[in-house]
Parts: structure tokens; C-alpha cells; sequence
């Protein structure tokens, strides 16, 4: 597996690194503009998990406990994209277009939308992670914290619902750009 | 200086929440009039501040968990042995990783609170992992209410790192206990917050709620 610049300086700081890389600098190597850009790609994430529990709840005959997990997150991962579009037409941006969605045989059946679920919820929670400190506003750092805050809840939740380790990792991992797009290309209809 | 805290949010805030739930931090690196040497002196000194206060938290969960995996008690109560000592482990290396930081900041690591289970423990499993998930809960937020006062930009990746593990465990720990999803804003108690949001909690509060884990000693 290739590792990045970027998750090798992530991996450094972890353990206690050295040189403090700015966020400006450390933008760069992750070839970001600027910080709507960061809003920018994770509401597409956003689009894509909100629109997973959307579709399986329609899809699927769900059991009872999971079907009232899935309503629980679609609700909160709707109230992400609201945020995240608002704030990025407030700062002068225009929010990315919602692009259709296929989920094809993940929301086949149970197993296999918890298991996509698991997978989405893993990359937010790290892509928030990794987002945060390129973030050139300190105004959007704590809500950033606080949102991969919510989506590691949300992937523990899920992940418990699959009797696997809520939290296999001690520490848990920062996603870039490149990472996300990998996580959703699939189910993306462009 | 307090942190303005920020407001908690509600449905269908959207912008407010991103933009004025979170009030500008008065950063040191803002401050003007100072040479370079003390400007880094005081942004050191505010991130040693802040690990040493998460360090104490993490000692307090370190020892609890350990405590809970040598009690073996919790499987009686549903809780999975394999989940104990994952939440155990995780604790020790967080300990670990700010030990670390807290050495190259302050050269020193600061002794670790007292604890005091024993009242916890002796109410049986059921109080145990109430108490545990509360812990977590307490941790998250204790970290959520910290990031964006740290000044260095590898430490705030490091935090970032731990405290959405913490956010795991307060989210399985909650269900484990048999909390429901979300039970209200300000209670900590439900697996997912109230709203789309997680709480944060400045330091006073934690100080105070840890007593709980530690004899009434802050």
C-alpha cells in the first residue's frame, strides 16, 4: 500500500512529531485551495451516507432495532448537508450538485447496507479527522471536531449492530480528499 | 480566558451552527506586541495546559478499564470481554501518546490523579458500565471542548485522533448500559447526541464531574 505525504505527516504528529506544519502548508501537499473546498467535499460525503440510509430504509425490510438506527443517522446526516450547504453559500461559495445515487446490491439486504454504512461512517469520521487541521478558520475547527465526533459515534453504533469492535483503533485515522472519492466513486452516478 | 461555548445546537440550525455556534477563539498566536520567543513560550504553555488537563482524564479511564477487565463482571451484563479490553488497551496508548507530549512540552509528566472506583464497583456490573459510559461521555466531550484552543497544528492532529475514539466508546458504552439513541441535550447519556452535533464541556465542568472517579479530589 502507497502512503501519502500527508497521512505520513498525520502518522508523525500522532506519535508526537516535530516540525509543526502550518495549515496553509499542509494544504498544499494535500492540494487544497481553500477551506470551502474542504466543506465542498465533505458534503458530498454527507450526500452519500444521507442518501444510503435513505434508500435502504426504502429498500430493505429492515429489523427493528436497525431500521430505528438508520432513521436515527439519515436524520442527523441530513442535518450535516444542511449545515455544510448553508455554510457554504454564506461564505460565497455554491454547494456541489446532489448526484444521483445507485446502491445497487449494498441495499440488497441487511447485512450488506450495514456493512457499506460501517464503511462510510469509518471514512467521515477520518475524513473530518483529516480535514480539521488543514482548516484555515479556526471558527469552523470545533464544529468540525464535533461533527467527526458524531459520524465516530455513528460508526461505532453501526458497528456494534454487526458485533464488531466499536473502536478497533487507538487512535483513529485522518482520510484525504483522494480517500473519500475512492469510499464513494461507486455508488456516484455521474 | 473562557472559551465561549457553543450554543447547542438544534434542528435545522444549518448555518448558525457553523458559523456563530462557535465564537472566535482569542488565539495567543493573535496577539500582538510580543516577540516571536514569547509568543511561542505562551502557545506552548496553553497546549501544555491543555495536555496535561486530557492526560488526567486519560489516567482516570486508563485505571477504570483496567479495573473492569480484572473484575470480569461485565459480561453478566451483556458488555463483551473482547470490548473491555479494546476500550482498556485504547486508554493505555492515549496515556501514552500524551505522556509523551505532555515530556516535550512541560519536560515533565504530571502525576496522575487518585482514583476511587470502590463505591462504583461494589454497586455491581450494571453501575460499573453506567459509570464507564458516563466516563466516556465526559472524556468526548472534555476533548471536543479543548481542540480549538490547541495552538500546535501535530497536537491537534494527535487530539483529533483520540477524541473521536473516545466518541466510539461513549457511543458503545451508552448502549451496552441500555441507554436509548439521545436523551436530551446536556444529559451526555444517550449514544448519539441531541441533534446532529456532539456536546462540548470546558474544563471547570469536567473537573467537577470527574469527581465522581476520584474521591471529590479535582
Amino acid at each position: 500500500m502507497r502512503i501519502t505525504r500527508g497521512q505520513l505527516l498525520v502518522r508523525a504528529a500522532i506519535v508526537g512529531g516535530t516540525a509543526a506544519a502550518g495549515p496553509l502548508a499542509a494544504r498544499a501537499l494535500a492540494d487544497i485551495k481553500d477551506d470551502i473546498e474542504l466543506l465542498e467535499y465533505l458534503l458530498t460525503l454527507e450526500y452519500v451516507q444521507s442518501g444510503l440510509y435513505r434508500d435502504a430504509i426504502k429498500a430493505i425490510s429492515l429489523s427493528e432495532d436497525v431500521n430505528r438506527l438508520a432513521s436515527e443517522l439519515r436524520d442527523q446526516e441530513v442535518e450535516h448537508v444542511d449545515a455544510l450547504r448553508a455554510t457554504i453559500e454564506e461564505a460565497g461559495g455554491k454547494p456541489p450538485d446532489r448526484l444521483p445515487l445507485e446502491f445497487g446490491s449494498a441495499i440488497a439486504s441487511e447485512e450488506a447496507f450495514l456493512k457499506l454504512a460501517n464503511t462510510l461512517e469509518d471514512t467521515a469520521a477520518s475524513a473530518y479527522n483529516g480535514a480539521a487541521p488543514l482548516l484555515e478558520s479556526r471558527e469552523f475547527l470545533a464544529v468540525f471536531a464535533s461533527l467527526a465526533q458524531v459520524e465516530a459515534r455513528h460508526a461505532a453504533l453501526i458497528r456494534l449492530a454487526r458485533e464488531k469492535p466499536p473502536a478497533p483503533l487507538a487512535f483513529d485515522k485522518a482520510s484525504n480528499r483522494q480517500d473519500v472519492r475512492t469510499a464513494i466513486r461507486e455508488y456516484e452516478q455521474r | 480566558m473562557a472559551r465561549p461555548r457553543p450554543t447547542p445546537p438544534a434542528s435545522g440550525l444549518s448555518r448558525r451552527v457553523l458559523l456563530a455556534a462557535v465564537a472566535p477563539t482569542a488565539f495567543l498566536a493573535a496577539c500582538g506586541g510580543e516577540d516571536a520567543d514569547e509568543k511561542e513560550e505562551e502557545r506552548e504553555a496553553a497546549d501544555l495546559e491543555i495536555v496535561r488537563f486530557l492526560l488526567g482524564m486519560e489516567d482516570v479511564e486508563s485505571r477504570f478499564w483496567v479495573q473492569a477487565q480484572e473484575s470480569g463482571s461485565l459480561g453478566s451484563v451483556g458488555v463483551p470481554d473482547d470490548v473491555v479490553e479494546t476500550v482498556a488497551r485504547n486508554e493505555r496508548e492515549h496515556v501514552r501518546v500524551l505522556e509523551r507530549w505532555a515530556q516535550r512540552l512541560g519536560k515533565t509528566r504530571p502525576s496522575p490523579p487518585s482514583t476511587a472506583f470502590e463505591e462504583i464497583f461494589a454497586a455491581g456490573p450494571h453501575e460499573v458500565i453506567s459509570a464507564g459510559a458516563s466516563l466516556e461521555n465526559l472524556s468526548a466531550a472534555a476533548y471536543l471542548g479543548q481542540i480549538n484552543r490547541v495552538q500546535d497544528r501535530n497536537l491537534l492532529a494527535s487530539l483529533l485522533a483520540i477524541h473521536t475514539v473516545e466518541g466510539r466508546q461513549a457511543a458503545a458504552m451508552n448502549r451496552l448500559a441500555g441507554r436509548g439513541f439521545s436523551l436530551g441535550t446536556g444529559q451526555l447519556e444517550g449514544a448519539l447526541p441531541d441533534g446532529a452535533f456532539a456536546e462540548p464541556l470546558e474544563m471547570a465542568t469536567v473537573r467537577t464531574r470527574l469527581k465522581r472517579y476520584t474521591g471529590g479530589r479535582a
